[in-house]
């Protein structure tokens, strides 16, 4: 009886390896499929490489180990949201880490530097910033929308809301984005 | 029944629409001419604008080329190793962004735009519908000749028909 068990258990060793290739080899296929997207979006967002395949690897590593292995009902839309919500938060890591080296330096009385009238970096920059503090149904559509550059009926289809909700959120993400930016220059 | 409705409503509302849209174009010179002597919608659109720069300076920043290599490489240096074995990953680790069809055709635009006239022409011209336009022009001429012959007489029609 052990020597049946045992040899049961052997076999069980020997077929996993095997099972899990073919288990997982979705990922692989989806890598293949949605990594092009992906990477854009998140350059996008990010605007920094090191950032973005930091952001790429999290993303697979949770569509890997999502539910114990399982494939996600909708790939597409899990591997977007999931890749958006990490670089938000990369990006809110990076925003408080500036904080902190200015107030540093603020301490430190050091001579900050004028910047021109209209400078394309900084520009980029405060609206990557004012993007992470949008609320999470706005940003996602703004995200997908101008970043992804998505219609709006594969937004709607990403998020499962209507098109006209893609529509109207977008609009109060744009108008909300331009007080905060114009509100940052009166400042 | 009633989403039938609703569907039938939708479609109304997106054809009004489009047509105050297009009755209400956005080049209107009364629009801009308005814009440039009002301070309220000055302070409403340029913010608006901004955004709209700003976001369109975001996509046109170019990555370099092998980024994509480089984050597959990451991600899969980190999957479970019958993964990482896989030869499809040697693919997906040498892998190199490709420009959509969309992106490609549009440089080919006016050329396609050109061909597609030329065949139309060609099929108006093998279905007959400009030799029936001539039959059509040629008709209304002799009407009006007759009309002419029959109010002024020949000679007078013949001169005008010349004419």
């Amino acid at each position: 009886m052990n020597a049946k068990v045992s040899s049961i258990d052997r076999l069980w060793d020997f077929t996993l390896p095997c099972e899990l290739e073919q288990s997982q080899a979705w990922v692989l296929s989806a890598m293949q499929k949605q990594g092009p997207a992906l990477v854009r979006l998140l350059w996008r967002i990010l605007g920094c490489e090191q950032d973005v395949c930091d952001a790429y690897q999290e993303t697979f590593l949770k569509l890997a180990h999502y539910d114990f292995g399982a494939k996600p009902e909708k790939i597409k839309a899990y591997l977007f949201k999931t890749a958006t919500n990490t670089a938000i938060s990369i990006l809110r890591r990076k925003a408080l880490h500036n904080k902190l080296i200015q107030n540093i330096a603020v301490n430190n009385r050091s001579v900050s530097q004028e910047l021109p009238d209209f400078d394309h970096q900084d520009t980029c920059k405060k609206l990557r910033k004012a993007v992470t503090k949008l609320p999470d149904h706005l940003r996602d559509v703004v995200v997908l929308r101008d970043f992804g550059e998505m219609n709006y009926r594969k937004v709607a289809k990403i998020l499962n809301i209507t098109e006209a909700t893609a529509r109207v959120y977008r609009c109060k993400a744009v108008q909300l984005l331009a007080v905060w930016l114009d509100d940052e220059k009166t400042k | 029944m009633k989403s039938d409705k609703i569907k039938n409503c939708k479609t109304v509302r997106d054809r009004l629409r489009k047509m105050l849209l297009k009755s209400f174009q956005l080049h209107d010179s009364r629009l801009y001419e308005h814009i440039l002597n009002c301070p309220k919608c000055q302070s409403r659109i340029i913010p608006l604008g901004k955004v709209d720069n700003a976001l369109n300076i975001i996509k046109s920043g170019r990555h370099s080329k092998n980024l994509l290599a480089k984050a597959n490489q990451q991600a899969i240096g980190v999957l479970q190793n019958s993964l990482r074995n896989n030869p499809a990953t040697i693919k997906l680790e040498n892998i190199e962004p490709k420009p959509s069809l969309r992106t490609i055709l549009t440089r080919y635009n006016q050329k396609i735009a050109s061909t597609a006239a030329c065949l139309v022409v060609f099929l108006l011209i093998k279905t007959h519908i400009f030799n029936s336009i001539q039959d059509f022009q040629s008709s209304g001429n002799r009407i009006v000749n007759n009309y002419y012959q029959r109010q002024l007489g020949s000679d007078l029609a013949n001169e005008l028909g010349k004419s």
